[in-house]
Order: C-alpha cells, then sequence, then structure tokens
C-alpha cells in the first residue's frame, strides 16, 4: 500500500521530469498500434469490398489455380458455360476474362498523351456482372460496355482523360492503337488501381482468348441450395477446373488482400518496433536519473525500514503507471499515426473508404508492449535503487554510480553473442533466410551489448571528441544550416500562414519563358485550417532555428579560431566536455537511443550503395547489349518485337529471355526454374562468363549450360547428361556444354536455346529482350528509332544502358527515402531522448549552475556550456552508430547473395550528412533546457538542495 | 570507559569494534578497539572534533555500516551476522533515525511520515500509542501537511515522532539539529527529551554542538577513533571545557 503511494506521489511530483519518457512510449507504441489500426481497417474495407462483389454469387468455376508443376493455371472452355446453364439447379452464369498483366490497354487524352496512374496499375477486365450491374463495380453514369468498340473506364480515369459518356478514346493496346467509345463509367476503389471494362466478347478477342473463359459466375435456381449447384456442376468440368462455394470464393478473393495487407502491416510494425526499442534507452535513461536524483530519499526509506525489494517496487509501479500512461496515449495517437498514412496513401492516388477499425487485440497488444517495454527499462535502475545503502541517507553529496562490473561483464557478454551470432551467420550456415534472422537478432544484441558497455569509453570519448576542433567546425556548420533552414522556414510559413487565412485571395505566378501563369487559390474549409496549422507550426520551427542558429554558430566559430590558433577550447567547450563525461553512463545511454537510429541509417545507405555500385559494375563489365527492353510491370513482351528491332537499321544482335519451371531428374525430381536465350547470339548481349564448357549444342536443342551452384550443389560436369522434364510432359535428355560464372543475368539453374523452351511450351512469355548496336552505326539514331519503335506498344520500354542505371538508381534511392523517412520515426524518438536527458541533466545541477552564474558566468556562456555538451553527445552516438552501421553493413553485403550485391560501397557523403544531422539535433536539443536554466535565479539555484 | 561488564540493561552496546578506511598509506583508523553501551531509557551524545569516528560508531551501532573488527549488538542481536534482509528487519523493529537533513519524503504528508515504517513493515499502528506520540508532536491541524509546508522545527520533530513510532529498542540521531537554528534546535532537543523522560525511549545522539549535548543525560566524548572521556548529568559549560582539553 504504502509502496503504492510513495509510487503515485513520486510520479506526481515528478510529472515533469517523465513527461518526454511518456513521449517516447506514445510514439513507439503510436505506431505500433496505428500499424495494427490500419491494417485491421483495410483488411474489413477489402473484406466487404470481396462481400459485396460476390454477394450474387452461389458457385464459382475456376482453374485450380496450384502453383506446382505440370498443371498450369489454364482457361475454361466456353462450352461448358452452356452446359452448366442447361443445369435446371443454374439460374444465370457469367463468364469473365481478364488480361494477364497490367497497362495492357492505356487510353490517350486529346493531346495524345498516355494516361497512367503513375504508380498503381490499370487492370482490364470483361463485365462480369449481371447486365447493370459490374460484380462490385459501381455504375455512376453511362451503361455497361456492350459491342466491340464499347468500354466501360473508372471515374479517375475518365477525368484524366477529359472525357465523358459517349466520346472516344484511343488506347494502345497489345495489338496496336485502336478506338472505343466510353459508354460507361465506373467508380470502385482499389488502392489507386484504374479499370478499363470490355464486353465478354471484346474482352476474349481483345485478350487472345476466343472460346475461353478465366472463370464463371454462377447463380442458383430459386429454391436450389448452392451445394445442390456444386454437386451438380461438378460432374461437368474437365480436368484441371473447379468449383467453390460463395464462402471458398469469398475467402479466396479475401485471402489476396490480406497478404497483400499483412505485408504492410509487419512492414509498418517493423519500423514501429525499432522506434519503441530506441524509446527503451530513454525510459532506461529517466529512471537512472530519477534514482540517483533520490538517492538520499532512497537511503533514508532504508534505514527506516524499507527492505531492498519495496525499493525496487516503488520503481517499478513508477514504470508500470508511466507504462501504462504512455500506453493508453500511445492507442490515441496510433488513431492518429493511421489517419496520417491514409491520408498519405491518398494523396498518392485512391485510398478505400475505411472505417477505423480498433480491435481489442490492437488495445492489448499496444498495452503489452508499452508496459513491457517500460518495465524492462526500469529493470536495471529498478535493481540498482534497491542496492542503495542506508548510509546514503546521512552522505551529503549523493554518489556518482561507477561503471558495475556486471555491467561491463553482461554488456560484453550480449555483444559477444551478437557479433558471434552476425559471424555465424557470415558463415552461411543457415541459409539465406537463417543469415538474415541471425543478422537481425546479431544487431539487436550488439546495440544492447553496445549501449551496456559504451559506459566504459564514453567518458573518455567525449573528452577526446570535446577537445578536437572538428566539434567547432560540427557548431558552425549547424549555426549555418539553422540560419539558412530557419529563414526558409519561418517565410515559408509566413507564406503559408498569411495565404491560409485568404486575405490575400488567389496568387497569381507569371509563367517563365512563355509557360503558363500559375493561380494558386487560397484553401478552404479543412484546407484552410491545416495550411494555416502547419504555416504556424513552420514559423515556429524556424523561429526556434533562427534563435539557436546565430548562438550556435558564433560558439562554433570561437571554438575553431580557437583551435586553429592552437590555443586551449574555450571555457564552456571544456565545462561541456567535463559535463558530458561526468555520467558516462548516462551519455552512453543517451547517445545509444541516436546510435541505434543512425545505424540503421548508415546500414541502409552502405546496401544501396554497394547495390548501386555492384549494379553500375554489372552494367559496365558483364552487359553486351546497348538497348533492353521490358514491360513496366513484367507482362510478356510482343512476340514480334525482337523480330521488328532487328529490322531496325544499325541493330546487331537481339536476344530474348525466357524462364519456365522444369523438373530435373525424373518424375521425382525438384521442380527448379529454367532460363532461355537466343543462343546463337551467344555472348554477344550478356555475358555469362562460362567458367568451363561451351555454347555447343545449345542452338540445336540438345544441351545446356547449367549454373555453378547448381553445378556445386548436385556435383555436375560438363559432359554428363541432365533429365529435364518439361511441363508438356515431356522429358529430354540433355547434354551439360558449360557452366555459368557470373549468375547476374539467370534466374534460374541452366540456360537453353529459346527454340528448346518454346518446343515444350510454345506460349512462354518474353521476359525482356537485348539488343547491340552494330558497330558504326549511329547508336544516338538507332536509339532513338528503336525507343519509337517501344512507343507503339502499351508498356513496352526501352533502355539504354544510361537509362537502366539511372532507373535503377532511382528505384534504390526511392527505396532508401521510403526506409530512412520511416527510420526518421526512430530519430524523433531518440532527439526527445537528448532533449530529456538535457533537461534531467540541468535540473541536477541546479546548484551547480547557480554557482557558475554567480562567479560570473552569464545567460549566453550557460547556454553555450549546455549546447556544446548536447552537440558532444549526439557526436558520440552518431560515430557510434556510423561504426555500427558500416560492420553491419558490411555483414549485411556479405550476407546477400554476390548476384546481387558483390561489393562493399561506402556512402561517404550520408555519412557527412549522419555527422553533420548529430550535430543539428544536439543545437535543436540544447535549446529549451538551456533556455530553462539560463533563467533560473543564480541565489535560488544555490539554495536548491 | 573500557570493557563492559554486564550488557542486561543496555538497549544497544559494541564490543572491541574497530573500524579501518583504506589500506596501507592511505590507511584511516575512523575506530580503534571501541567497547561501549547505551542504557535502556537514557539520551547519550556522542561528541568529539571532526574526524574523530563519532558518525563512524553511529553507523556501526546502527547497522548502517559494518565493522572492520569487533561486534556491535542491538539487545541480544549481533549486527555483523546479520543479512541484508535481517538488517532490514531489525532497523524497522528496533532502531529509530533522525538525520541532519532529508529525514522526511517530501511527497508524503506529515501523518504519512510518521507511519511509514509502521506502513513499510505492513503492521497496524497502535491506534493508542500513535494518538499519544503525535499529540506530544503537537502539529494539531498541520499533520496533513506537506513537509515544505512546515517550519524546520516541526519537520524535525516529525522526525523524531516517526522514529518513535515502531517503538524502537533505539533511536539514534546523526546531528539532528545541525541544520537549524538554535531556537529551532532547542524546541527539537526538548522534544527529544521529553521522548526519553515520557516514553522511556533510548536516543543517542552525534553532535558537535555543547549546548545541543547538555539535554542528554551522559556524554560520550571520542577523540582519534577512541573514547577518551565521558560525563554524566552534563552542562553547555562543563561540556564546552571538556571539549577545549580534549586534546590535551
Amino acid at each position: 500500500m504504502i509502496i503504492t503511494k510513495l509510487s503515485l506521489r513520486g510520479i506526481r511530483n515528478n510529472l515533469g521530469r517523465l513527461a518526454l519518457t511518456v513521449l517516447a512510449i506514445t510514439l513507439g507504441v503510436g505506431f505500433v498500434s496505428g500499424s495494427f489500426i490500419i491494417s485491421d481497417s483495410l483488411g474489413k474495407v477489402f473484406d466487404s469490398i470481396v462481400e459485396r462483389a460476390n454477394q450474387n454469387l452461389d458457385a464459382r468455376v475456376q482453374p485450380i489455380t496450384d502453383d506446382s508443376f505440370g498443371q498450369t493455371p489454364g482457361t475454361i472452355p466456353e462450352s461448358l458455360l452452356d452446359d452448366i446453364l442447361a443445369l435446371d439447379e443454374v439460374a444465370q452464369v457469367d463468364g469473365f476474362v481478364a488480361y494477364e498483366g497490367a497497362n495492357g490497354f492505356i487510353g490517350l487524352d486529346v493531346d495524345g498523351e498516355p494516361q497512367t496512374p503513375g504508380g498503381p496499375p490499370i487492370l482490364t477486365f470483361s463485365w462480369n456482372g449481371p447486365s447493370e450491374e459490374g460484380g462490385g463495380f459501381e455504375l455512376v453514369d453511362g451503361s455497361a460496355p456492350s459491342g466491340e468498340n464499347s468500354v466501360a473506364i473508372n471515374v479517375e480515369q475518365a477525368e484524366a482523360l477529359g472525357v465523358g459518356v459517349g466520346e472516344e478514346v484511343t488506347f494502345q493496346t497489345p495489338t496496336g492503337l485502336k478506338v472505343f467509345s466510353v459508354d460507361g463509367i465506373v467508380s470502385f476503389t482499389a488502392g489507386g488501381a484504374w479499370f478499363t471494362l470490355f464486353d465478354l466478347p471484346t474482352g476474349q478477342q481483345q485478350f487472345d482468348k476466343v472460346g475461353l473463359l478465366d472463370a464463371m459466375e454462377i447463380q442458383a435456381a430459386p429454391g436450389v441450395l448452392p451445394s445442390a449447384v456444386l454437386s451438380a456442376i461438378e460432374p461437368l468440368l474437365p480436368e484441371g477446373v473447379e468449383v467453390i462455394d460463395q464462402a471458398q470464393a469469398s475467402a479466396e478473393d479475401s485471402e489476396d488482400f490480406n497478404q497483400v495487407i499483412s505485408i504492410l502491416g509487419n512492414i509498418l510494425l517493423g519500423f514501429a518496433l525499432v522506434a519503441l526499442f530506441v524509446s527503451l534507452f530513454i525510459i532506461y535513461n529517466t529512471f537512472a536519473i530519477l534514482v540517483s536524483q533520490r538517492i538520499q530519499q532512497i537511503g533514508m526509506l532504508r534505514a527506516i525500514g524499507a527492505g531492498r525489494g519495496q525499493i525496487r517496487n516503488t520503481i517499478f509501479i513508477e514504470a508500470i503507471l508511466v507504462g501504462v500512461i504512455g500506453s493508453v496515449l500511445g492507442i490515441v495517437c496510433g488513431v492518429g499515426v493511421a489517419e496520417l498514412i491514409k491520408a498519405l496513401f491518398e494523396s498518392q492516388g485512391g485510398f478505400p473508404e475505411t472505417g477505423t477499425v480498433i480491435s481489442l487485440r490492437t488495445v492489448i497488444v499496444a498495452l503489452i508492449v508499452g508496459i513491457v517495454a517500460t518495465l524492462v527499462s526500469a529493470l536495471l535502475p529498478a535493481f540498482k535503487a534497491g542496492k542503495i545503502s542506508p548510509v546514503e541517507a546521512i552522505r551529503n553529496e549523493g554518489v556518482q554510480p561507477g561503471n558495475g562490473r556486471v555491467r561491463v561483464l553482461v554488456g560484453a557478454l550480449i555483444t559477444a553473442v551478437g557479433l558471434f551470432a552476425v559471424g555465424y551467420g557470415l558463415t552461411g550456415a543457415a541459409g539465406l533466410s537463417g543469415t538474415l534472422t541471425l543478422l537481425g537478432a546479431g544487431a539487436v544484441f550488439t546495440f544492447v551489448g553496445v549501449a551496456l558497455l559504451s559506459g566504459l569509453f564514453a567518458g573518455l570519448a567525449v573528452q577526446a571528441l570535446g577537445r578536437s576542433g572538428p566539434v567547432g567546425l560540427l557548431g558552425t556548420i549547424s549555426g549555418v544550416l539553422l540560419l539558412v533552414g530557419g529563414v526558409a522556414l519561418l517565410v515559408g510559413g509566413l507564406v503559408a500562414l498569411v495565404f491560409g487565412t485568404g486575405i490575400t485571395g488567389e496568387i497569381t505566378v507569371p509563367g517563365q519563358d512563355g509557360a503558363e501563369d500559375q493561380v494558386f487559390t487560397p484553401p478552404s474549409g479543412a484546407g484552410q485550417v491545416v495550411t494555416i496549422i502547419f504555416g504556424a507550426m513552420f514559423g515556429a520551427l524556424g523561429a526556434m532555428f533562427l534563435f539557436s542558429g546565430p548562438r550556435a554558430l558564433a560558439d562554433g566559430f570561437r571554438l575553431l579560431v580557437h583551435s586553429f590558433r592552437g590555443g586551449a577550447e574555450t571555457k564552456m567547450a571544456r565545462i561541456a566536455r567535463e559535463n558530458a563525461a561526468r555520467s558516462p553512463q548516462r551519455t552512453a545511454a543517451t547517445a545509444t537511443a541516436l546510435m541505434i537510429g543512425l545505424a540503421l541509417v548508415t546500414l541502409v545507405s552502405v546496401l544501396g550503395q554497394s547495390l548501386k555500385t555492384s549494379l553500375t559494375d554489372v552494367l559496365d563489365n558483364s552487359i553486351g547489349a546497348d538497348l533492353f527492353v521490358s514491360t513496366e510491370f513484367g507482362e510478356p513482351l510482343p512476340d514480334d518485337f525482337a523480330a521488328a528491332l532487328l529490322e531496325l537499321e544499325g541493330i546487331g544482335a537481339v536476344s530474348e529471355y525466357r524462364s519456365i519451371p522444369i523438373r530435373l531428374g525424373g518424375p521425382d525430381g525438384d521442380v527448379l526454374r529454367a532460363d532461355s536465350f537466343t543462343a546463337s547470339t551467344g555472348e554477344s548481349v550478356l555475358t555469362y562468363n562460362l567458367s568451363e564448357g561451351s555454347f555447343d549444342g545449345l542452338s540445336d536443342g540438345t544441351a545446356v549450360v547449367v549454373t555453378t551452384s547448381l553445378a556445386d550443389d548436385r556435383g555436375l560436369r560438363v559432359g554428363q547428361t541432365l533429365d529435364v522434364e518439361f511441363e508438356d510432359g515431356v522429358t529430354e535428355q540433355l547434354a551439360i556444354a558449360g557452366i555459368i560464372a557470373n549468375e547476374n543475368f539467370t534466374n534460374g539453374t541452366m540456360l537453353m536455346d529459346n527454340s528448346l523452351l518454346l518446343q515444350h511450351d510454345d506460349d512462354a512469355p518474353i521476359e525482356s529482350i537485348g539488343a547491340t548496336i552494330s558497330a558504326g552505326a549511329d547508336i544516338a539514331a538507332t536509339t532513338d528509332a528503336a525507343k519509337n519503335l517501344g512507343s507503339n506498344y502499351p508498356s513496352v520500354q526501352v533502355f539504354n544502358n544510361d537509362d537502366l542505371q539511372q532507373e535503377l538508381e532511382s528505384g534504390i534511392n526511392g527505396l532508401l527515402v521510403l526506409i530512412n523517412g520511416l527510420l526518421g520515426l526512430a530519430l524523433v524518438v531518440a532527439f526527445f531522448g537528448v532533449v530529456n536527458t538535457i533537461v534531467l541533466s540541468v535540473l541536477e545541477r541546479t546548484r551547480e549552475i547557480g554557482l557558475l552564474r554567480a562567479v560570473g558566468m552569464t545567460r549566453g556562456q550557460l547556454m553555450s556550456t549546455i549546447r556544446w555538451e548536447a552537440i558532444m553527445v549526439s557526436l558520440f552516438g552518431a560515430l557510434l552508430g556510423i561504426a555500427l552501421g558500416i560492420l553491419f553493413g558490411i555483414a549485411g553485403v556479405r550476407a546477400i547473395p554476390d548476384t546481387v550485391i558483390d561489393q562493399v560501397a561506402i556512402p561517404w557523403t550520408t555519412l557527412a550528412v549522419i555527422v553533420v544531422m548529430s550535430g543539428l539535433i544536439g543545437v535543436l536539443a540544447a535549446y529549451l533546457p538551456a533556455r530553462r536554466a539560463a533563467k533560473l535565479n543564480p541565489l535560488d539555484a544555490i539554495a536548491t538542495l | 570507559m573500557s570493557g563492559v561488564t554486564s550488557t542486561a540493561n543496555f538497549a544497544a552496546y559494541c564490543r572491541n569494534a574497530t573500524k579501518i578506511y583504506g589500506k596501507g598509506e592511505t590507511e584511516v583508523r575512523a575506530l580503534y578497539d571501541v567497547s561501549v553501551g547505551f542504557e535502556t531509557g537514557r539520551f547519550t551524545s556522542i561528541m568529539g572534533p571532526s574526524g574523530s569516528g563519532k558518525s563512524t560508531l553511529m553507523q556501526c551501532m546502527a547497522g548502517l555500516d559494518s565493522l572492520t573488527s569487533g561486534q556491535t549488538y542491538v539487545g541480544s542481536v549481533e549486527l555483523s551476522s546479520l543479512k541484508d534482509k535481517q538488517l532490514t528487519e531489525l532497523r524497522r523493529n528496533q532502531i529509530g533515525f533522525i538525520f541532519q537533513a532529508f529525514n522526511l519524503i517530501p511527497t508524503l504528508s506529515a501523518e504519512e511520515n510518521i507511519t511509514l515504517p509502521l506502513d513499510l513493515a505492513g503492521t497496524t499502528p497502535d491506534k493508542e500509542f500513535m494518538k499519544q506520540v503525535i499529540d506530544t508532536v503537537g502539529l494539531g491541524d498541520r499533520l496533513g501537511h506537506r513537509p515544505n509546508e512546515l517550519s524546520g522545527g516541526q519537520q524535525q520533530r516529525v522526525a523524531v515522532a516517526r522514529a518513535m513510532a515502531s517503538r524502537p529498542a533505539i533511536i539514534f540521531g546523526d546531528e539532528p539539529t545541525g541544520n537549524v537554528d538554535s531556537k529551532t534546535g532547542a524546541e527539537i532537543l526538548s522534544f527529544m527529551q521529553l521522548a526519553v523522560r515520557e516514553f522511556g525511549q533510548t536516543i543517542v545522539m552525534v553532535t558537535h554542538d555543547p549546548v545541543s549535548a547538555s539535554y542528554s543525560d551522559r556524554v560520550l566524548f571520542l577523540a582519534d577513533g577512541e573514547i577518551v572521556d565521558e560525563m554524566q548529568n552534563p552542562t553547555a559549560d562543563s561540556v564546552f571545557d571538556k571539549m577545549r582539553h580534549l586534546g590535551d
């Protein structure tokens, strides 16, 4: 009872000190519950869409989509439709076909520009609903498509094309340009995808599926049970076709969506857990500081009879309460996070209308996660509090807890386990996914271990860092950036604020160089409020930047000049250095929070840079091709494209690439992938680097070359014969002609000629085409000609080497931005951690600050001291983070197969940015605590016990 | 005083207590072969110059610190054999403390502070006794106030009452008036005297102030870790006189 009372009163008394800790938990838990809420909300929406789409259906006939070998997801003969319709149990049957792939049909606007939704695909189906109700689609204008020139499109597409019902649109189609009349406009939201719908016969014709259906939807005759329909249809079905009931159909449809949703949810959750992990260190720090501040009080409690357990419990109860408060706020914050993510998706084009689903699981998991995280972080401080001796009550000075031998031992042990996991993972003994798991777990252990150990050298490190000129440089750079950024933010914020209030009215910016004038209309409604709020926020942030920037700049410059002259550091920097070094454990924990976020940023950047370098290397060294042809969404290339390309002037060799599953070693063998290329062009297009043998016999379809991995795996040698079973059930005996050393271009395990593959699967899709330009030909003209050829086909893309490199790099860069953006949350939490530590340190040193002020330190000098301390701690964290990030980055590169990344590249610019960022974090984190400290009255401060 | 002959009357006593800090060059003998007993129901002061070992003696006898050699007893319990848990229980039930500062938990009211040791022990206070103690403290309606709303004298009176709450065998005071002016000091010391007279409480107090010592029944003088003298029924003047010649 009394213990609880003590804890409660303790919290009430330390509310301000605990506020930032609560914030850290709130942010972490908020992101966790946010990712649950968003996936639940999305799941519910898709469930209801699927339910609506299938509401009139009693049974569905579909091909058995078994991915295993030998059962190609085939199509259903259309004749089956009439057979089923003839059944007494059946009232109606609707056939359905879909275009395999995306962006097969792209509309051109009035200017002849193709319009696409950007990221999401355009999907093309036959209209499958009974007459006026397309299954799941809602007709908002016009009628269902009917006839071979008729099409229905979704609202967004109609807007982009600028057409209404009854107007004509030219589409790029797999068979060339065609004009259709837009007869219907439908609405259906699915993550920003667009839809183009034909009637069934037109669809069959356009999709090259005449006489075939992809699925049939069946309605039972009145009074007939669905089960009766199923059993009536069953006997009619050919092999490879199945019939399922409504529940199963809905379940299957939802499953696809749910998979996507759970992947999205898990990614968000992963980043949320990183942020939560970071907040552990902040919580730890807060409790450690609270305990050391209360050391005398705890000593007194011990002296009058409180047991160790009772002291520990007061800390635990405080932790639980803080955890509960933080978690509850976190759940509320999670709703906001979910809304924010929704808004983000919406701005990217379309997000289904969702309610906000807060399931019981979300609440329970969020509470458990928040409370457990807080308890775990408070564990060490609680035990330390329990160990406080009663004599502390009589000693006048709180003793600085030293670096416990146990802590160092445990830290070393955990670090060793972490590094061992990384090392063991790198042996590759656990397979790729095992290796990555080991690396991940190893990283977590190493983070914790280093956090425990870093107290050992935090003092020395900060002393060393603080003494040198570079800190002055960092301060100077941070100051300049804050000045510039502050002006930009302040001006931008004020402009937005004024513009948002609407007093300026419309603003017209005259277009430069004949471009159209741009007209900005002040927002109204919710947009107005948001503009004003954001304007004010940015303005305030800018003001804060401007307040702290000049001082940081002046300080930094002074220190820089000092160290240039070889003189001693400034007094302020020296006091700051000593302060940071005084409680190494605290400095270490603060730095660790920052370290984790920055280590992950470094890791991701190292991987990205290495990937880019590796790809560039491949492009430079192993690719003879000058031109590449592929499609945007990986749909098959047109059959005649390679031939058309060859006819262009200046094109040398052309090779088509396909890939299919085969079974190696007879009927019981493993299903593997085999690739095919145009063997007659040999290696002129892509260099496979045979380590042994040759391509002899590939062109006649009697031999294959195998990858080194397969050869090593199965002990294969050149000259041996392989039994290869194809999807048509035929087994061929193929000789091994050579072994591929460079596996960059192989998806599968072996490579054969296109002719051999087509013999057994005549519609295996062409995945890509490579072409060389003849020596002496006009490279630019030939490239242009090839690109022109490509633009006649929808979604066909022709790249030259530069395009390819750019495409690859922009893809990688986009991913890096996304990942780093999500890691930003962890950095925000870490930033609050730095603020937290500085605030608590200032509180703890109130007396000392009073003394310094009393003996003549000015407010500015005091603020400077506090700022330097924050910069030094941040810089320490950044350097630790960079070191660990590079370590894990190298480990990651090693773990990823060489075919993807084969060399380590360090992104020096990014690392420099990280260091500068740590300077900014330090300056900004110190701003408020420093101001508060400067306002203290020296005499009051000294009187504080 | 040297050897302890009969221990029956002692609330606490020690035998051949020696406490050495540090080693070799830096070795400090804080206590050397001290044997002393504190009779039940008496108010004893321990005096001596800075570094004489008076605080060390008190801390060791109260089980806050351990001896290098020798034994200390509270009642008949020898402290060096006790584990932390047993020591905690002993402090809870047999020993009361009054410190110079940081005596009270700032977040608890005066009354809550007084009953704190009992609450920690999980025992219900003897209402009759508690009422008596609280009445003696004389806080009246300020009992529900937080320590920072009380005067320094009131705070220390609460601390004395808190020390008495569990009816300990002995109360140790570490300069309980070290932090207050002389008028407040007198108020606190009178209250401690009252505790001894009215409740038969045993109190041992470390002090360096002869006036404070004059409130006690007996004064022990320490110098360089050894007991060099003692005085019964002291007055401020006699104590002052003794102190002046202590080094002689």
